[in-house]
């Protein structure tokens, strides 16, 4: 019953994807008005296949339909319901479908957002693209090996594994995933657009004025998946960190980056008219690597390029990748004349001369992490052998990267367009400075001796005191209407990252990671802190067996890292007891269970300010929001300042007079 | 046909630059009032954008007078655009070097990958976890599941004294079984190397003791089965050694001095000790 209902609903969106297609396309060659208005109401049709589709599968999951294939490997009769429900992102399969369904509410809202302009060919056109993306989608969950409603051989097991040991361990995977896909998804639309402007040959400013607020909305999305996604890295892979350079994080990160270049360029072509191509190009790439991210997750080239040519799913999405980069860049070309800046840059020492600056860090940055996100899969192409590129490849090339655009987070906002004076920038930034310095100073004075670190402290503090700035100068003029639009939010995500930045370089300069062999009632001394090792226990679980190791912490209360061993898995799951202030996290593991009457191995990592990395990630998701939300209508080239004053140097107000 | 698109992209162009540097004056004297420009940078921008206005409206008037069909000879590259072509020269030059440089680091920071390592990236291995998995294996009876655990922990970790000693138990335990010195010899070298890589670790002791009595060496397996209750082992776990240590020291005291060694003895113990 479900896998019939699945796979018409699967079938029923991709046919209806395809009519869509057809019908605007017809439209659009016979220039018909009618058929336009028709083809606004398949995206309607491909989100009901895509919900039924969803609803089959959730359904049988949640009633343990073990006659699918895809059931009988991601649930279990021990799998609570939580974990059922989110049992449909745990795999391949799966998580397409959710991908499916995502990408269907987008077309949908497009077509309602856009249905009084249905006859006009930009949105046309933009529909026709995102039903083609649909349909592929559809037509991928047709495919042999990624078909979720596939159906056992023979009888129906009683029984399965549940989901992956580490997605049903904490209830964060209820939303870090879907949170992701919210981003990766709806980079489409600017997609959609771009490619609409590109062949209608309107590649003015509207198409950027028609996708900026989905762009953002996208991007707050990406942040807050990239956010939970160390945040459950944290708290549930029991290592200490929050981020490791896998290729699955390098994956989600690379368009995060691409869509932040763009969100800050895109200003740039508002404003000044320029960057037209390099706009377009970063739309197209941060799409294309959102299917990028999605081949080498999915794929099963992570576990060797030779998995890769044996799945069926890997080449059908790599081909689609390949068009998509085909197209777009076919498009670029063929609109080359079309797309040329009449605006040049009158001084480097300017507003978009530092936008130019943070898109040229950001793009260098993306490419480092691609180099090193591909290079094993090259290498082992080349020379049938395998390679792996560490953390340190990562940090040693980032780092500097990260720094510059730091720097250029906290004078940026301070910048005019056109050209700065010397008088106006150090007007503007003495209390910045100030702060900076201060921050180097302090941290200098405290024995901290990386670069790096304090680098990090200095200009943390100069983007927060920027922001601030900005913010403050806002608020006195418009109250908390001061606060909202694109500028002012984007002040506020300045300042999430600023917070990130400090907690990072804290966490990474001062944390303290160590392991201590206890027996039961043996206290030890780590970093300040005293643990007292009480003994173990074993406890059961309706999904595991875990191991649980009964420590007390600096006198408090008891506290319980464990090892959990799920039905029919064979691998031990370490877990966490994390004591986390504002000041300082606690974090212990145990790291190996007694053998026989020895000692138990505990491992602690003691690390400052990681709870300012989440609180810094939500500041950033808030500005995110105040960002979309609707700031005072205007001219988007206003000047970045008030209307002078009194003041020979008068402060900037991008609240009030900066483009929203 | 393609001349007329030409020319129609060039008025394009230009008409697109005039309506630009038209909003751009208007822009700048917006800025100036808000005191975002010096008056000496307005001045100059202001200057520079009527230049490029009056070039831009003379253009476009001369578009209007001309023959359509006739461009004119084609204009001789000046020092602007020779200076264009050098400094996009020089930008693809940038790139390409700083792609390079990249490229050689990323091949000098690339290393063998490990069974337990990801493609990209580092996570601190997780030792203990696998240990857990590899004496839950053995206790099962699954030995061959728990040498590939203790394998890939010894990957990660070559001097890991735990992973040492139980897969050179259950190496040493297989060379016996299926009458193979080699694999025997190679089983005992590697819980020996547990015993040098954590001297105070007592279960290689137990372990070596155990094989050294299958094999037939009492005397050997004496030594180690001492040392071993000499370690403070659990109560439970030192009492199986102590009957290993009665039957080692009967063997002993029950064999001629002149006698040889037999070659195996009694069948190895099967499970963990």
């Amino acid at each position: 019953m479900n896998a019939a209902v699945g796979h018409s609903a699967v079938l029923l969106g991709l046919v209806g994807a395809l009519v869509g297609i057809a019908v605007l396309g017809w439209g659009l060659a016979r220039g018909k008005p009618g058929l336009l208005r028709a083809g606004q109401s398949y995206p309607w049709l491909v989100l009901l296949a895509a919900a039924a589709a969803v609803g089959a599968m959730e359904h049988a999951l949640v009633t343990r339909d073990f006659s699918l294939a895809y059931v009988a490997q991601n649930d279990g009769l021990g799998t609570p319901l939580l974990f059922r429900i989110t049992g449909m992102w745990s795999a391949l399969q799966g998580s397409l479908l959710l991908w499916t369904l995502i990408l269907a509410g987008y077309l949908a809202a497009v077509a309602w957002h856009f249905r009084r302009r249905a006859t006009d060919p930009l949105v046309a056109w933009a529909t026709l693209v995102g039903l083609a993306v649909a349909a592929f989608f559809f037509g991928l969950l047709l495919v042999g090996a990624a078909d979720p409603f596939r159906t056992v051989v023979g009888a129906a097991p009683t029984n399965g594994p549940g989901p992956n040991p580490l997605l049903q361990d904490n209830p964060l995977v209820a939303f870090h995933p879907p949170m992701l896909y919210l981003g990766f998804v709806g980079f489409t639309v600017p997609f959609m657009f771009a490619v609409a402007a590109l062949v209608t040959g309107r590649v003015g400013e509207g198409w950027l004025v028609e996708t900026r607020r989905w762009t953002l909305f996208a991007w707050g999305f990406l942040t807050l998946g990239l956010v939970l996604g160390m945040f459950w890295s944290y708290e549930v892979l029991g290592w200490g960190g929050y981020w490791s350079w896998d290729p699955v994080e390098n994956a989600a990160l690379l368009p995060w980056l691409t869509g932040t270049a763009f969100l800050h360029s895109v200003m740039v072509q508002e404003r000044r008219g320029m960057l037209r191509v390099w706009n377009l190009s970063l739309v197209l790439a941060t799409f294309a690597l959102t299917i990028f991210g999605t081949f080498l997750t999915r794929s099963g080239v992570l576990v060797s390029v030779h998995s890769f040519s044996t799945s069926s799913v890997g080449p059908v999405i790599l081909a689609f990748f390949g068009a998509v980069l085909l197209i777009g860049v076919g498009l670029i070309v063929w609109r080359g004349e079309q797309l040329r800046s009449p605006g040049s840059i009158d001084s480097p020492l300017s507003r978009e001369g530092a936008f130019l600056a943070n898109n040229l860090a950001f793009g260098a940055f993306a490419f480092v992490i691609l180099l090193g996100t591909v290079f094993p899969l090259l290498f082992e192409v080349l020379h049938h052998a395998t390679v792996s590129v560490g953390a340190p490849y990562f940090d040693t090339m980032t780092a500097p990267l990260a720094l510059t655009l730091l720097f250029l987070m906290a004078v940026a906002p301070a910048l005019p367009w056109r050209k700065a004076s010397a008088s106006v920038l150090l007007h503007r930034l003495r209390w910045p400075a100030a702060a900076g310095v201060a921050a180097v100073v302090a941290t200098s004075a405290s024995g901290l001796h990386d670069v790096t670190a304090v680098a990090a402290f200095g200009l943390g503090a100069v983007v927060a005191v920027s922001a601030l700035r900005q913010l403050a100068l806002s608020f006195r003029q418009r109250g908390f209407r001061g606060l909202v639009g694109r500028v002012n939010g984007g002040m506020v995500v300045h300042l999430g990252v600023a917070i990130m930045a400090v907690a990072f370089a804290a966490s990474a300069a001062y944390g303290q990671r160590g392991q201590l062999s206890l027996r039961p009632g043996q206290t030890a001394r780590f970093d300040g802190h005293t643990i007292t090792y009480l003994g173990t226990r074993t406890r059961s679980y309706p999904n595991r067996r875990a191991l649980e190791a009964e420590l007390r912490l600096d006198g408090g209360p008891v506290v319980s890292p464990a090892i959990s061993v799920f039905s029919f898995g064979y691998e031990g799951i370490g877990t966490p007891a994390i004591d986390s202030g504002l000041t300082q996290d606690v974090y212990l593991t145990l790291d190996s269970s007694p053998v026989g009457h020895g000692p138990t191995v505990i491992g602690v990592v003691v690390q400052p300010l990681i709870a300012w990395l989440w609180i810094g990630g939500g500041v950033m998701g808030l500005g995110a929001a105040l960002a979309a939300f609707p700031g005072r209508r205007r001219r988007p080239t206003a000047p970045a300042s008030a209307p002078g004053g009194a003041d020979a140097l008068p402060e900037p107000a991008l609240a009030v007079t900066g483009a929203d | 046909m393609a001349e007329r698109a030409t020319l129609g992209d060039e008025d394009g162009r230009l008409t697109d630059e005039r309506r630009f540097l038209l909003a751009s004056l208007d822009d700048l004297e917006a800025e100036r009032a808000a005191g975002d420009l010096a008056e000496d940078d307005y001045l100059v921008l202001r200057a520079g954008y009527e230049r490029r206005a009056v070039d831009v409206l003379a253009a476009l008037a001369a578009d209007d007078t001309e023959p359509q069909g006739d461009t004119g000879p084609a204009e001789a590259p000046g020092p602007t655009s020779r200076h264009r072509r050098a400094r996009r020269a020089l930008v693809v030059v940038a790139v390409a070097g700083a792609a390079l440089g990249a490229g050689l680091v990323v091949d000098g920071s690339a290393g063998n990958r490990l069974p337990t390592q990801t493609i990209t990236g580092s996570l601190p291995p997780a030792i203990g976890n696998e240990l857990v998995d590899a004496q839950a294996d053995l206790v099962r009876g699954d030995e061959l599941q728990a040498l590939k655990l203790f394998e890939e922990v010894l990957a990660a970790q070559p001097n890991e004294p735990e992973a040492l000693a139980y897969s050179g138990w259950i190496v040493a335990n297989a060379g016996e079984a299926s009458k193979n010195p080699t694999l025997l010899a190679r089983g005992v070298a590697s819980i020996q190397d547990a015993e040098r890589a954590d001297p105070s670790y007592p279960d290689p002791h137990l372990l070596l003791g155990l094989v050294r009595l299958g094999t037939g060496d009492p005397a050997a397996a004496i030594t180690e089965l001492r040392s071993y209750l000499a370690l403070g082992p659990p109560a439970a776990d030192a009492q199986a050694a102590r009957s290993a240590l009665a039957k080692a020291e009967a063997d002993v005291a029950s064999t001629p001095a002149s006698a040889p060694a037999p070659a195996h003895g009694s069948g190895p113990p099967t499970g963990r000790p």
